[in-house]
């Protein structure tokens, strides 16, 4: 009875998952809360022992399918091609299910390593854990300077004067930086001042995250009058096992530093994993992103459940841990064998639900389907966070364009929460908000 | 060697330091920032700010829409031996062709010690990833290929082509060394910038802005990245204003190494971990450093070693064979036109 229990709440996690994946910049995080409100209210529904596989399936599907509408409707123009993601340009070469595929495959390859990597979170990770934890705060500078630094110019080197070439290479790293300074202060504001109504409180960033990633591509596809090519729907990958094996190497260094680092994504672990093992081929950065993406969203819950290593990570755990403890190795095989099950669905429903996304951007006008997503993303954000949500997803929208328009990394937008996080490590946060007159 | 090797290189310095440590541990200072900082920085100042003041002498840019190999070459020729019958330094910029927003027209130029001349071969279009669309090579042989013999006997640290694509061309410097003509890639790189005299300097300025310990970190940290490029094939001008030349490298590691470059951060993470550790004031690891460096470094490092060779990749951009392809091309020509 048990048994087939857990399978309906991993079935049942699963699916609903990878319909609210599909939503551009919907993170599973803010359902999940939503759901755990629900839950308080009908506990019937979901019993607190059903809970760790229910979220296990989500999270695991969320992070194979949520690179359907990064791929497919996250579309840029062409004159963005410098700045998109290798997945955005597959889709403007007629490839977005190929590149939605390969996602796929390091997402399962993230979890069979996932597996793999069980002795070594036994035995490995809580004293690695021990001896960084005190030091979290100057590696995650280490990161933004990082970040900062490895940003490339992107001039022509044609302006006749020295001056002028400097300029036209500095614009994008200009921009670049001033997305991270502008996205650390509206971290700032929005971590220190309680915005929204109470019971949303927990919402705080979403509608920020909202601002910076999503919105901006979606006004710039509906102003550009983007034209996307008819997708070839491919019978195979152009994949061989030297190529799944740097892509899943590279992708479960990134994605495991994310899960064990906190406010670090996995796009953040995959750049530098990226940079670390110096590949080149676009096949192995997107196998690569789907791997660390997998291993950082469910590499992260996974921690919570090992023995001994009491360890959370992710917002995921973080909701979960007051209502859930893991306490026997039995707890972990439990979350493992949902972990497994659920990927083996969601690697099909890839497979599917882009197709029909497909279908779909074929017989819709992008740019209607691109303001139909802003129309939504406004509702969603104002049903859900009210006036105040909007206002700070217009000023995320704003620092969330210039990356976009000026051609520079949008990974400079994490600084929302690196900055205040990291600064409020090293104990400089309060004197910080302070000087801003966000709290006396 | 990339970036995040020479940035790694500069943190795993900068932990050696037990005050440091402490003082990030016991007062939440930033101070291994600057091993991180200055282990990069000899880079950031060649690639953002001193090639944009490198005065060139000729810049050759590639008509798009009639891209002939032998006017390329005849222009690097002209200016090559300028400099050797001037006996006068020349600085030639090569632009990129651009043909549409994100399609490239690929080009190649060797330097050919055997024959003495410089060889351009006009290749394939390329995306901004750099990946070659099939048949788009120019059709006419005589387009795609073009070779000039240049004066002096030909000096140079790199027997390969330099293939331009994407984003801006590199530059080249002719000058003449007695009866040679010497040519070096890239004149603005690894100069003034990975110069010890230079770290030193700056590293006085962070000493004296932030106190000692940081200026000795980042003394270190800089001159770390100018000794690990010396095992390049590039070298650096070490002790500039003092000295005006770079040295050649050792030619140990490629810069694009994929395993080379992540067993160096690998290595300096290793590094990094263990330092963190024994300056803990609660140690986690009790092990005799040989024994952890075996067990975290070593094994590791032969394992992956031996598998490597498992997952050796075919290069998608295909720049690997385009010395390959400029020798065949070559040898047709040169039966069809006996140059």
């Amino acid at each position: 009875m048990d048994f087939l229990n857990y399978l309906i709440y991993i079935l049942a996690g699963t699916f609903i998952a990878s319909v609210l994946s599909l939503i551009p910049a919907l993170h599973i995080y803010n359902v999940a809360g939503i759901i755990l409100l629900l839950s308080f209210s009908f506990p019937s529904l979901l019993p607190p022992d059903m809970l760790p596989v229910f979220m296990m399936a989500m999270i695991v599907t969320y992070s194979f399918l949520n690179t359907i509408p990064s791929i497919f409707l996250g579309a840029p123009d062409d004159s963005t091609i410098f700045v998109v993601l290798p997945g955005q340009k597959y889709m403007l070469e007629q490839r977005g299910y190929e590149a939605a595929v390969i996602t796929a495959v390091g997402g399962l390859a993230g979890i069979v390593l996932l597996i793999l990597a069980t002795p070594f979170a036994f035995k490995v990770f809580p004293k690695l854990m021990r001896i960084l934890s005190p030091h979290m705060f100057w590696i995650l500078g280490l990161i933004l300077v990082y970040m900062v630094m490895s940003e490339w110019p992107k001039g022509s080197d044609r302006a006749p004067t020295a001056l002028g070439r400097m300029w036209d290479a500095w614009k994008s790293l200009l921009a670049g930086l001033l997305t991270l300074v502008l996205s650390g202060l509206l971290g700032f504001v929005i971590l220190n001042k309680s915005l929204l109504p109470l019971q949303m409180s927990f919402q705080g960033v979403m509608p920020a995250f909202v601002g910076l990633f999503a919105t901006p591509w979606v006004l710039t596809n509906i102003l550009s009058r983007v034209d996307i090519p008819k997708q070839y729907l491919s019978k195979d990958v152009d994949l061989n096992p030297a190529l799944i094996g740097r892509g899943a190497a590279a992708g479960f260094l990134g994605g495991m530093f994310a899960a064990l680092f906190p406010i670090v994504t996995g796009g953040i672990g995959g750049l530098l994993a990226g940079h670390a093992t110096a590949q080149r081929d676009e096949r192995i950065f997107i196998l690569s992103q789907g791997v660390s993406k997998t291993v950082y969203y469910v590499g992260a819950f996974l921690l919570f459940f090992v023995p001994t290593l009491h360890i959370t990570r992710g917002g995921l755990a973080w909701m979960i841990s007051p209502l859930y403890t893991p306490h026997t190795i039995n707890d972990y095989w439990l979350a493992v064998g949902a972990m497994a099950l659920s990927a083996g669905i969601a690697f099909f429903l890839v497979l599917y639900y882009s197709k029909l996304i497909i279908k779909l951007i074929e017989k819709v006008n992008y740019r209607t389907i691109s303001i139909g997503v802003l129309i939504f993303l406004i509702g969603i954000i104002y049903g859900l966070t009210g006036w105040m949500g909007l206002l700070i997803m217009t000023v995320a929208t704003f620092i969330g364009l210039i990356p976009v328009l000026f051609q520079s990394r949008r990974m400079n937008c994490m600084g929302v929460l690196i900055i205040p996080v990291m600064l409020n490590m090293a104990g400089l946060g309060p004197t910080i908000s302070k000087f801003l007159g966000l709290i006396k | 060697m990339k970036g995040i090797a020479h940035f790694m290189s500069g943190v795993a310095v900068a932990t050696f330091f037990e005050k440091a440590v402490h003082d990030a541990i016991n007062n939440q200072s930033f101070i291994l920032l600057w091993g991180g900082i200055f282990g990069i920085l000899p880079d950031t100042l060649d690639f953002k700010v001193g090639r944009f003041f490198e005065k060139n002498d000729v810049e050759i840019d590639p008509d798009p829409y009639d891209t002939d190999a032998q006017k390329i070459a005849d222009a690097i020729a002209k200016a090559a031996n300028e400099a050797y019958t001037k006996n006068k330094s020349v600085k030639v910029q090569l632009h990129t062709i651009k043909l549409g927003v994100s399609t490239w027209r690929r080009y190649s130029v060797l330097f050919d010690k055997k024959t003495n001349s410089v060889i351009v071969e006009v290749g394939p279009i390329v995306s901004t990833s750099q990946i070659p669309y099939p048949d788009t090579e120019p059709k006419e042989k005589k387009k795609r290929i073009g070779k000039a013999k240049l004066k002096g006997k030909l000096v140079q640290e790199l027997q390969k082509p330099s293939v331009i694509d994407i984003m801006s061309g590199p530059s080249f410097r002719f000058t003449r060394k007695g009866d040679n003509l010497e040519v070096t890639f890239l004149p603005w790189h690894r100069t003034w910038s990975h110069s010890y005299t230079l770290g030193f300097a700056l590293a006085l300025i962070v000493g004296l802005l932030f106190g000692w310990l940081a200026g000795v970190i980042s003394a270190l940290a800089f001159a770390v990245h100018i000794t690990e490029d010396l095992f390049g094939f590039m070298g650096g001008n070490l002790f500039w204003p003092f000295t005006k030349e770079r040295t050649s490298g050792m030619q140990v590691i490629k810069a694009s190494n994929p395993l080379g470059n992540f067993l160096i951060v690998y290595g300096c993470i290793t590094i990094i971990v263990f330092n963190l550790n024994r300056f803990s004031p609660q140690p986690v690891l009790h092990i005799s450093w040989y024994l952890y460096f075996l067990i975290t470094f070593v094994i590791p490092a032969v394992i992956l070693k031996l598998i490597s060779r498992f997952f050796k990749i075919e290069d998608i951009t295909q720049k690997d064979k385009v010395a390959e392809k400029i020798e065949e091309e070559l040898a047709e020509l040169e039966e069809d036109l006996s140059f």
